[in-house]
């Protein structure tokens, strides 16, 4: 079952095309990498498929519902998103706040505890539990923003960047902690090694346009490829 | 010894009433006629409790708002020529607004910046959610203030790659300073919408209360009340 679906979908920041045409369907489970040059448009494809954007042209379906104003709130509830940019995703006075956030309203004060406590022991952060957010290392700023997504226990993971800034030991938690998790993860990334150990197929992205789609072995493999469109 | 314990008494008063009691404070203050110059001294002693930063730091902060408050006043010298009369001194109209500006400017930007300083922002968050304020924008408004420190370190960034780049000379050109204010602008700006986009991601709900809200003692009540009658009491005692 394909929990996304985008179809002909074409992007524009004003006059700048910066998406054109661009096609494919992600299977329920499946990992999913990203990749592409500076600019190529990664960080806006994630952006549509949660509706911070709005398509030009063209559909975006997820979870069977086409990214419109009027299921945005349903989608926000069930897929999460990791801003490539970790100061812009935090905003509570805590770290304990910050992954609380999402729950609260949802659920008993106990079980939001719970469940923020369990995500804590989880990612090995319980130490910043009282800390503020702005003043965390950057690696472990990432640790917190995935934190107060996945402790929404989201369907979809859309993921910009994970590894950015992360040293050799938390990139390898990283690694394991999305191996391990039976949810689909849309990931963006410039670090090929994580996308080729994660990733079930991967989308390369060339100035807006979808260049290929393929499984990291094939695709890691065709140095012509790689070598032609500057990715090695 | 006494003094110490009316300052710490009166910076445990609730955050909301003492937004309350500031607001009272600054409306009455911007208000001054010049004929009444005189009750802002008095004014501005019972705003000491308040304070509770070095004056060093209170006083550099104070300092920001002068060239404002100058180029305001300065103007009124220029306009206003007709003679005015009050405490038996006989100068311009102009001059005398002049003074009451500067002096109600100044106390007015005491009064916030002791506020400010005497109150964390968490407090200030909290007064205003008890004022009411929605908690929408007081989480906005909670993480562009915090956003402002790293703005500050933007400009130091921004000063540091510029000198640089421009071969040892200390300082930034006169030409480049008009760029950086709407460099910063524009960041918090777009601090804001991301934030708003960041809450909306993880599922905001406007009726869930994010920001736990404390209540009011007697104490504090009892408190305000004083603080509003020694206020109150000023135009008539003089
Ligand atoms: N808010 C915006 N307004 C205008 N143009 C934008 C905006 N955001 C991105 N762009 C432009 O759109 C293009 C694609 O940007 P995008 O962020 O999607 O790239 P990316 O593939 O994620 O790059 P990177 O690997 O550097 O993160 C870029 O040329 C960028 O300059
Ligand atoms: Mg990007």
């Amino acid at each position: 079952m394909s929990v996304i679906k985008c179809e002909d979908l074409s992007f524009a920041y004003g006059t700048q095309r910066v998406l054109e045409g661009v096609s494919f369907h992600i299977e329920k489970g499946e990992k999913i990498g990203i990749i592409g040059l500076n600019g190529s448009g990664k960080s806006t494809l994630l952006r549509l498929m949660i509706g911070l954007l709005k398509a030009e042209s063209g559909t975006m379906h997820v979870l069977g519902m086409p990214v419109q104003r009027e299921n945005l709130k349903a989608l926000h509830r069930r897929v999460g998103y990791v801003f490539q940019n970790v100061d812009e995703q935090l905003f509570m006075p805590t770290v304990y706040d910050d992954i609380a956030f999402g729950l609260k309203g949802t659920a008993s004060a106990d079980t939001v505890k719970e469940s923020v406590e369990s995500i804590l022991k989880r990612f090995h952060i319980m130490h910043l539990r009282d800390k503020a957010p702005f003043q965390l290392s950057g690696g472990e700023k990432r640790a917190v923003a995935i934190a107060t997504v996945m402790v929404m226990a989201p369907e979809i993971v859309l993921m910009d960047e994970p590894t950015e800034g992360l040293d050799a030991r938390m990139r390898r938690k990283m690694t394991a902690f999305v191996k391990a998790s039976p949810e689909t993860f849309v990931i963006s990334s410039h670090d090929s090694a994580f996308i080729r150990d994660i990733c079930h197929r991967v989308i390369v992205l060339k100035t807006g346009h979808l260049i290929r789609i393929d499984t990291p072995e094939v695709l890691f493999n065709d140095f012509d490829f790689l070598e032609a469109n500057e990715l090695i | 010894m006494i003094f110490k314990s009316i300052f710490n008494r009166f910076r445990r008063v609730h955050s909301g009433i003492r937004l309350v009691l500031m607001v009272i404070w600054l409306i009455a203050v911007v208000q001054t006629k010049p004929e009444h110059l005189h009750y802002l001294i008095f004014w501005m002693l019972l705003q000491l409790p308040h304070m509770s930063v070095e004056p060093k730091k209170w006083g550099r902060q104070m300092l920001m708002a002068e060239p404002f408050l100058l180029f305001v006043g300065l103007s009124y010298l220029f306009v206003y020529r007709a003679p005015a009369t009050y405490y038996h001194l006989t100068l311009t109209e102009g001059i005398w607004a002049f003074i009451a500006l500067l002096l109600r400017g100044n106390l007015a930007v005491m009064g916030i910046t002791a506020f400010v300083n005497a109150i964390s922002m968490e407090g200030l968050a909290d007064g205003m959610r008890w004022l009411k304020v929605p908690e929408t924008f007081v989480l906005i408004m909670m993480q562009t203030y915090r956003y402002i420190g790293l703005m500050v370190q933007k400009v130091h960034q921004m000063t540091t790659a510029y000198c640089l780049r421009s071969g040892g000379k200390t300082g930034v050109h006169l030409d480049a300073w008009g760029s950086f204010p709407g460099q910063l602008l524009l960041l918090s700006l777009k601090q804001a919408e991301a934030t708003h986009e960041a809450m909306m991601l993880r599922g905001y709900n406007p009726a869930a209360s994010y920001i736990g809200i404390s209540k009011i003692q007697i104490s504090d009540l009892t408190d305000a009340i004083i603080w509003l009658l020694l206020f109150a009491a000023v135009p008539f005692v003089l």
